[in-house]
């Protein structure tokens, strides 16, 4: 009892709900903004959690996490583009509410579609995440090798159009981990520069790839205007409407929560898959694309559903489920915390904090979602103009924060012009960063198998997790490589 | 595109490249007497992978027709805006550490709102004064960040 209670105490002191209402608040914000993506602000905003404790922290970049794949619906539904790739699926019937001027009966529908996604993804968050901690205290560090590579393999299933540029960026980011030190033998390698002894930091790494390259994106395009319907009159869903969201919504929650669950694989692809399943069970699949109810429930539904989904390797296995569960993985870090199995024994209250602030989290969406939209709109009218410079000193002052150490500024402006040079020749940049994240685990459990065994490869061979695992990596190999020549034929 | 594909694949090649023969100078798995593989291994694997792709990219490219390609324009009003901002950025960095945060950044940013958005002179001054005393504030007194670095800090 005294456990709950202090979970409790946790996820409902003032300090942590003030920190949690100021990230959803945020997160809406960034997600409604066209270009400024979920994953770009958690990095921008990852520094300010810095100086806080870990449990105000975490939960503050779940806040603007889940504020911002919901934001996200706004752009979507008033503008016609989505302000986050997750709400690309929204865009295409929200916008035909707005053409039909019932812009508002659509955001009405997106916030509680959005709602009931997430709190769905947050039940199978707080089911499934103990079970597989269990199952993960028994993996050896052979099973955490084929786990991680496991997780790399998906680089390859989101690629995009072009396998070999996805790999190529993967291969880059844990290239990029090897620099320093080497954990097993103190051999230097790479290096012989001080500040990158302890090797290249991947908090100003992800910020130059994911925000900085941004704005300089965004540069190129700063003069490019949107015209905003402002009409937004009759927020509370209708009883039809509700009907169709209870009825759609945790369907897609639950496919956008598996989605969420399986490496890499994002709120885009949870929107879309949610999106297409709704218009298989749909009664009347031909007013999808004119303005469905159905339709946007289904495709926010399932873009929030991914939210927790992606939280449940990254908090049991260490594993990102997404780029952005790969930043809170650097978030728990600088807070001295290790994702994985462990923490489930070690920080039992957070993880279970976590569990019931990202329930909160979604609550504060929904209730500034009825209740501040028209003030949520009015930020798609600040100019670009004046956003993209600011991005740039937030990214100074983020990239310095964590080590007060100009270097990491270099690094992240480096990192910046390569994620915009990779963005012009199509490169995703998101692989890196699961390069960057799974490499060291791959590396340090590979490199440790083999000490165990005395060098004998067997122990890869050794165990039904490892064949599990070596199956899982066969079929998701596979599946990109049959996926690639589909494309190609 | 075409000849971004071929400049992206020779540079990762390039990279791969320098990488193997790094760490072909690195202590093998002997040296340490344990079974565990030496320092050079596992980069070494990933190098001769990235080279595997870096090489596939060129091949696959060289062997697609030119129209097969959008262009990729790096020569445009908007390119240009990027680069002229990475030098901003740039000059901004290297007189951070010397000068402080406020001054430089006040001006930077009073800059780019002059270049892109246009407004009054005095708008731009205040809205660039006000958001970097903001973002001091924060990092400073709420986040305890020590950003009063430089000759000109608070």
């Amino acid at each position: 009892m005294s456990f709950f209670l202090e979970v409790f105490q946790s996820a409902f002191s003032p300090m942590v709900l003030f920190y949690m209402i100021a990230g959803v608040a945020a997160g809406i914000c960034i997600g409604a903004l066209p270009g400024l993506t979920a994953t770009m602000g958690v990095a921008l905003l990852l520094p300010l959690t810095f100086g806080m404790d870990a449990t105000a922290g975490i939960l503050m970049l779940l806040g603007i996490y889940v504020g911002a794949i919901y934001g996200g619906s706004i752009s979507a539904i008033l503008l016609h583009t989505p302000g986050t790739p997750a709400s690309a699926a929204t865009a295409i019937d929200g916008y035909q509410f707005s053409k039909r001027g019932e812009a508002g009966r659509a955001l009405g529908i997106a916030t509680l579609s959005s709602y009931v996604g997430g709190v769905v993804s947050v039940l199978c968050l707080w089911l499934i995440s103990p079970q597989l901690a269990k199952l993960a205290l028994k993996f050896s560090s052979a099973e955490f090798f084929l786990l991680a590579v496991f997780g790399l393999c998906i680089i390859a299933n989101i690629s995009g159009e072009n396998m070999a540029k996805g790999l190529i960026c993967g291969f880059l980011g844990i290239l990029t981990a090897t620099v320093g030190i080497d954990s097993v033998t103190s051999y230097i390698r790479f290096t012989d520069n001080a500040n990158l002894l302890s090797g290249i930091q991947y908090i100003p790494v992800m910020i130059g790839l994911f925000a900085m390259s941004q704005a300089f994106e965004t540069i190129e395009d700063i003069y490019s205007t949107d015209e905003i319907d402002a009409s937004v009159t009759r927020l509370l869903p209708t009883k039809d409407d509700v009907k169709t969201i209870l009825r759609v919504a945790p369907v897609t929650g639950l496919i956008g929560t598996m989605i969420g669950i399986i490496p890499g694989a994002g709120a885009d692809i949870g929107s879309f898959v949610g999106y297409n399943t709704a218009r298989g069970m749909s009664k009347k699949p031909e007013l999808f694309g004119k303005g469905s109810p159905e339709a946007v429930a289904a495709s926010e539904g399932g873009n929030n559903g991914v939210t927790g989904g992606a939280m449940i390797p990254m908090l049991t296995l260490g594993v990102p489920g997404d780029a952005v569960a790969a930043i809170m993985i650097g978030a728990l870090t600088i807070q001295g915390l290790t994702p994985g199995p462990m923490l489930f024994k070690t920080n039992k209250v957070l993880v279970y904090t976590i569990f019931l602030g990202m329930f909160v989290a979604n609550t504060i969406m929904v209730l500034l979602g009825f209740s501040c939209i028209r003030l949520f709109t009015k930020v798609l009218s600040v100019p670009k103009t004046i956003l993209t410079p600011i991005i740039f000193i937030l990214c100074v002052v983020g990239s310095y924060a964590m080590r007060s150490n100009f270097y990491d500024v270099g690094t992240m402006l480096i990192a910046g012009v390569i994620g915009w040079l990779m963005g012009k020749v199509k490169i995703p940049t998101s692989p890196a960063i699961l390069g960057l994240i799974l490499g060291p685990m791959a590396e340090k459990n590979f490199r440790t198998a083999l000490l165990k065994s005395s060098g004998n490869p067997v122990v890869f061979f050794n165990t039904p997790i490892c064949w599990f695992f070596l199956a899982l990596i066969a079929f998701t190999l596979f599946g990109a490589i049959r996926g690639q020549l589909k494309k190609k034929n | 595109m075409r000849k971004g594909n071929i400049i992206a694949g020779l540079i990762c090649a390039a990279l791969a490249v320098y990488v193997i023969v790094t760490c072909l100078g690195y202590p093998r798995a002997e040296a340490y007497g344990t079974g565990v593989p030496g320092p050079g291994l596992w980069p070494g694997i990933i190098a001769a992978l990235l080279l595997i792709c870096s090489v596939g990219l060129i091949v696959v490219t060289l062997m697609m027709k030119k129209d097969q390609f959008p262009e990729l324009p790096m020569w445009t009003p908007g390119t240009k805006r990027v680069y002229i901002s990475m030098a901003i950025l740039l000059v901004y960095m290297l007189v951070l550490s010397t000068l402080g945060f406020i001054i430089p950044s006040v001006i930077m940013l009073f800059a780019f709102c002059q270049w892109f958005h246009k407004g009054a002179f005095w708008k731009n001054a205040l809205i660039s004064v006000i958001v970097v005393l903001a973002i001091y504030f924060v990092f400073k007194n709420f986040l305890n960040v020590p950003i009063d670095f430089g000759m000109f800090s608070i």
